[in-house]
């Protein structure tokens, strides 16, 4: 059974996490402070680390940096702070996801489930298939045409599976409306962007955890999208 | 200290003294180095051509040649004259013919002649000639003189010696001049009228007189002369000179040998004898005969024996030389000897000890301008002279100058046989006055008391005083018309002296004024000018600092006195506002961390607000309305958890410390995305979005601020649009004076009517519903306008009636 360590300042917010993951089958252990976090997790066996960053005693930025100087355990961070540069400052020091306060109780769930699931499957099965397609949690099986994220089978239709395929080839690499409309269609672009646009929003609700903030296929506005190469 | 100044004045005593005797050094050498040589009906003053460089045998030199050349040439002359008055031993006691000297007319032809003896006439001319006139009538005076001539032949050919007049009777009186006859000729005629046969040869006969005499003074003059100089035998230049042939000659000479008479010579063992001696020359004009060991031309004798050979009668023979002992003789040659080669070795001692001497001198001047002042590092003392004005020092100075020179002007009217009482205070003075400036000059300037002890400059100040007052006045009419009157009447002023002036022959007078126009004129030009620019400067200033540089300084130093207070005020103004901005800024900044950071901290509870409702909603109540109420729970804290993003959005936005980062973003591409994003949304609010336009433009903008503002508006079309409407979204290219702009429009129908105006909704807090019932936090419009504003765009919401419309428009980017 997966074991998570929650750490905030603030009883209730732990107290709400234990109850929705204890939900999911995972055994919570609770800390207060980073200090205490620390200690949880030299006496015990944790495999993802929850925890919030402003927090009395040691914070959870230092407390990262901390056990980062020794282990490779997933940290999520939780913080009040939405700014775009709080958040890539987390993740410089090596955390592995970033949930901002308040947060959705679902989304938290599935973030934890996805880090431990990428956590504990890392170096375990091997595909040399080279019909497959592996970024982060997401597996793209281009024998069987079927789309896994942490795991769990994911149904596209041919075409959004076709426009993730394209995008995942070419990961990293911007492409417009009308280019990704020629590729899939084959076609001269005729109100491609509407299109597109449509069948990419529904491939993020099947594949992000939250769609709006998405982490696979990005929107790069008023240019076009992208799958993360660096994931 | 008193030692110190002790020790100062000993050493600028000893200085003062080097430089008179340096002066007096210099003097004995140059003023002594000119000399004089007499020579018979002469006297000449050589200045050496340079009395350091007299590098040739003074035998060779020009000046060597030059005398000896014009001693042989006196002595030819000298000889000649010594013939007429010495010959067979008459003293001057010969007589002469004076008929002979008329070059006009051939009187001289007339048997008989009129003689005089030679010392007569000498005596004659040394009394001067005076004249009687006598009148006679025409008639009286034809009978007597006219024969051969006529009346005006006489009048032509006499010139002043006659002239006639009409007298009260009507008749012509002619008035005739007759020399006075002082001395009897030697038969004891005493009337011309027997020797001259008419008028004109009477008039001769006076002239030749007289040219007869002068030529006898003359004559005599350079005899004197000459037997002072050239009879002595302490002269160097040596001389035989013969007149006629062998045996039956004249000889004179100044050689006197022992018992050896030269004159009893042949010219042969004459020539043998002193072919041995310096300047060595033998001259027969007659034969054409010339030999010399000297550089004196033949042509240069001969032009004498020419002219003097009336006197001579006979063939002469020259043989001279130079005997060249020039320190025993003291003659011509010994004079300029001495005056350039024998003082070779004085010129050498005393350059070499004026050089000395200034080398000491410069090395004391150094050492006591290094000194001057000095009291300790760093401190330094005055003397009481150097506390006095700078040109009432000046004038002292000139004055002890100027009495100085009175003081040994005496010395000097003495002339050049006084040299140390002119020249050794002449250099102590100079070296005194040279050495009292340039030290108090130092010791001024060492105590900066250079310009603050200067009359003209305490003067130019109190008149920048009075100007500045005057200019600054509080009384504009005073300010203003002062200056105006003062520089017309200095000008005025001047212009009458010139005009005064003009009249008279007075070069100064009108010059002087001129310059003084001239000045005046540039001065108050310059003034103007400088006033002019003072005003530039200020006025770009207050442009400058009411733009916003709030950091800008106008630069005071650069100013006139009477604008500095202004340029401080301005800078204060600045400064003030400056203050303020900073202020307003700050106040701006705490705000909006005070709003972030409460934020932050509401987060936290309102975290657990909602997963406590998550968890309730999870629970099965059994109480019927329970459900109800957890809805609303649930709705409201996703609303404030909305508010309190949008809150933290605002103030950063109106803090303005919201980064940017842009890139290019095609317009088309953005709106297809959007509206994507709100698909779902809009379909359940049952919205149909129509979107209108075709256009590939791309502007520059930050791509995420760009969603963030489109999310607010479809956000907000999504809320308070009307059931069951159209929503149009149009992208259009505009025209005309807005050219190369792109116009987003978004217009929908309001659920509920507008109350406000359209530019009231993008304030904070407004919404267009006043009720403020509805979701929202009433900052969505304002954050959006902020944030296209922020991308260089405009942003503009129009409320027509039910129709809501927003526009957005930014600058195409060129390709």
């Amino acid at each position: 059974m997966d074991r998570v360590l929650v750490c905030d300042d603030d009883k209730e917010i732990v107290d709400a996490i234990e109850i929705y993951l204890t939900r999911e089958g995972i055994e919570v252990l609770k800390a207060y402070n980073g200090e205490e976090a620390l200690e949880v997790l030299e006496k015990e066996d944790v495999q993802l680390l929850l925890m919030d960053i402003m927090m009395p005693k040691l914070d959870g930025i230092e407390a990262t940096k901390k056990i980062r100087e020794t282990s490779k355990l997933p940290i999520i961070l939780l913080s009040a702070k939405s700014e775009e540069k709080d958040k890539i400052g987390g993740l410089d020091i090596g955390a592995d996801d970033y949930i901002t306060k308040p947060f959705n109780a679902g989304e938290l769930v599935a973030r934890v489930k996805s880090n431990l699931r990428r956590y504990t499957s890392l170096g375990g099965q091997k595909d040399e298939n080279a019909s497959v397609i592996k970024i982060g949690g997401l597996t793209i099986n281009d024998e069987n045409k079927q789309v896994f994220v942490d795991g769990d089978f994911v149904r596209l239709t041919p075409i959004e599976y076709n426009i993730l395929l394209f995008l995942a080839r070419n990961k990293g690499n911007v492409f417009s409306s009308p280019q990704i409309y020629e590729h899939i269609w084959n076609e001269k672009p005729i109100d491609a962007e509407n299109t597109v646009a449509v069948h990419i929003r529904h491939i993020r609700e099947k594949i992000e955890i939250n769609p709006r903030e998405p982490e696979y296929l990005k929107v790069v506005w008023g240019v076009g999208y992208k799958i993360e190469g660096d994931l | 200290m008193r030692k110190k100044v002790t020790v100062r004045v000993l050493i600028s005593i000893f200085m003062h003294l080097l430089i008179g005797a340096a002066f007096v050094i210099m003097a004995n050498l140059l003023i002594r180095s000119d000399f004089t040589i007499n020579y018979l009906d002469d006297e000449v003053t050589y200045v050496p051509s340079s009395a350091f460089a007299e590098e040739y045998e003074f035998e060779e030199s020009d000046l060597y040649t030059e005398i000896y050349t014009r001693q042989l040439q006196d002595i030819i002359t000298y000889c000649a004259i010594k013939n007429v008055f010495e010959k067979n031993d008459k003293h001057i006691s010969d007589t002469v013919n004076i008929l002979d000297f008329d070059y006009s007319s051939n009187l001289n032809e007339r048997s008989g002649g009129l003689v005089y003896n030679i010392d007569d006439l000498i005596k004659w001319g040394r009394s001067g000639f005076t004249y009687t006139f006598k009148e006679f009538t025409v008639e009286e005076f034809m009978s007597h003189y006219s024969s051969p001539y006529s009346f005006d032949d006489i009048l032509y050919h006499s010139g002043d010696d006659i002239y006639y007049y009409v007298n009260d009777d009507g008749q012509t009186i002619v008035s005739v001049k007759f020399l006075d006859i002082l001395y009897p000729s030697v038969n004891g005629i005493t009337s011309f009228d027997t020797v001259a046969d008419n008028w004109i040869s009477f008039i001769d006969i006076q002239n030749a007189l007289k040219v007869a005499a002068e030529k006898y003074v003359k004559y005599y003059d350079m005899y004197r002369n000459g037997v002072g100089i050239y009879e002595f035998t302490n002269i160097n230049t040596k001389y035989v000179l013969r007149i006629g042939e062998d045996r039956d000659c004249t000889t004179y000479t100044n050689i006197k040998n022992g018992l050896l008479d030269y004159s009893s010579f042949s010219d042969d063992e004459l020539t043998e004898i002193i072919s041995d001696y310096k300047g060595f020359l033998v001259y027969y004009p007659d034969n054409l005969e010339y030999s010399t060991f000297s550089n004196v031309k033949e042509s240069d004798l001969y032009i004498y024996v020419r002219l003097y050979a009336d006197e001579y009668e006979d063939p002469i023979k020259l043989w001279a030389y130079v005997e060249g002992d020039y320190t025993k003789n003291d003659d011509a040659f010994s004079i300029a000897y001495n005056a350039t080669s024998g003082r070779k070795g004085t010129t050498y001692r005393s350059v070499a000890a004026v050089s000395a001497i200034l080398v000491v001198y410069v090395v004391l001047v150094f050492f006591m301008a290094i000194t001057a002042g000095v009291k300790k590092k760093g401190e330094y003392y005055f003397l009481f002279f150097d506390r006095i004005f700078l040109e009432v020092y000046a004038a002292l100075l000139a004055a002890c100058i100027i009495v100085s020179r009175f003081a040994f002007a005496k010395n000097y009217s003495e002339g050049v046989s006084n040299i140390y009482g002119v020249f050794l205070p002449l250099g102590i003075v100079t070296s005194f006055s040279f050495c009292s400036a340039l030290f108090t000059t130092i010791r001024r300037i060492r105590g900066k008391s250079f310009k603050n002890l200067s009359l003209f400059y305490r003067i130019f100040l109190l008149y920048q005083k009075i100007r500045d007052r005057i200019e600054n006045h509080h009384n504009a009419y005073f300010a203003a018309l002062v200056p105006f009157h003062f520089y017309f009447a200095i000008n005025f002023f001047l212009f009458v002296i010139i005009v005064m002036n003009s009249n008279r022959d007075n070069r100064w007078g009108i010059f002087i004024p001129i310059a003084l126009m001239v000045l005046v004129n540039v001065l108050f030009a310059i003034r103007q000018i400088r006033k002019t620019l003072d005003r530039n400067a200020l006025i770009d200033g207050i442009k400058r600092i009411s733009g916003g540089d709030i950091d800008f300084k106008i630069d005071n130093e650069e100013l006139l006195n009477i604008n500095k207070d202004l340029a401080d005020n301005i800078n204060h103004i600045g400064d003030a506002y400056k203050q303020a901005v900073n202020t307003s800024l700050k106040d701006e900044k705490m705000k909006s961390d005070l709003i972030t950071n409460v934020s932050h901290d509401l987060k936290t509870p309102l975290t657990s607000i909602i997963n406590y409702v998550n968890l309730l909603q999870d629970e099965n109540i059994d109480w019927e309305p329970a459900a109800g109420y957890i809805k609303t729970l649930e709705e409201k804290s996703i609303r404030l958890k909305q508010l309190l993003i949008d809150l933290i959005d605002a103030s950063r936005l109106s803090s303005g410390t919201t980064e940017v980062s842009l890139s290019e973003i095609k317009i088309t591409e953005l709106l297809h995305q959007i509206i994507a994003e709100f698909s779902d949304k809009l379909e359940d609010s049952g919205l149909e979005v129509i979107f209108d336009g075709e256009s590939k433009a791309s502007i520059m903008a930050d791509g995420r601020h760009m969603w963030r503002l489109m999310d607010n508006i479809f956000e907000n079309v999504c809320k308070y649009s009307l059931k069951g409407t159209r929503v149009y979204v149009s992208v259009r290219e505009l025209g005309g004076e807005n050219s190369g702009k792109i116009l987003i429009s978004v217009k929908n129908v309001s659920a509920a009517p507008n109350t406000l105006q359209g530019s009231e909704l993008t304030e904070r807090f407004i919404r267009g519903d006043s009720s403020r019932s509805s979701e929202g936090s009433g900052l969505g419009l304002y954050i959006a306008k902020s944030l296209t504003e922020l991308q260089n765009g405009s942003f503009e919401v129009i409320a027509d009636g039910d129709l809501f419309k927003v526009d957005i428009i930014f600058d195409i980017l060129k390709q």
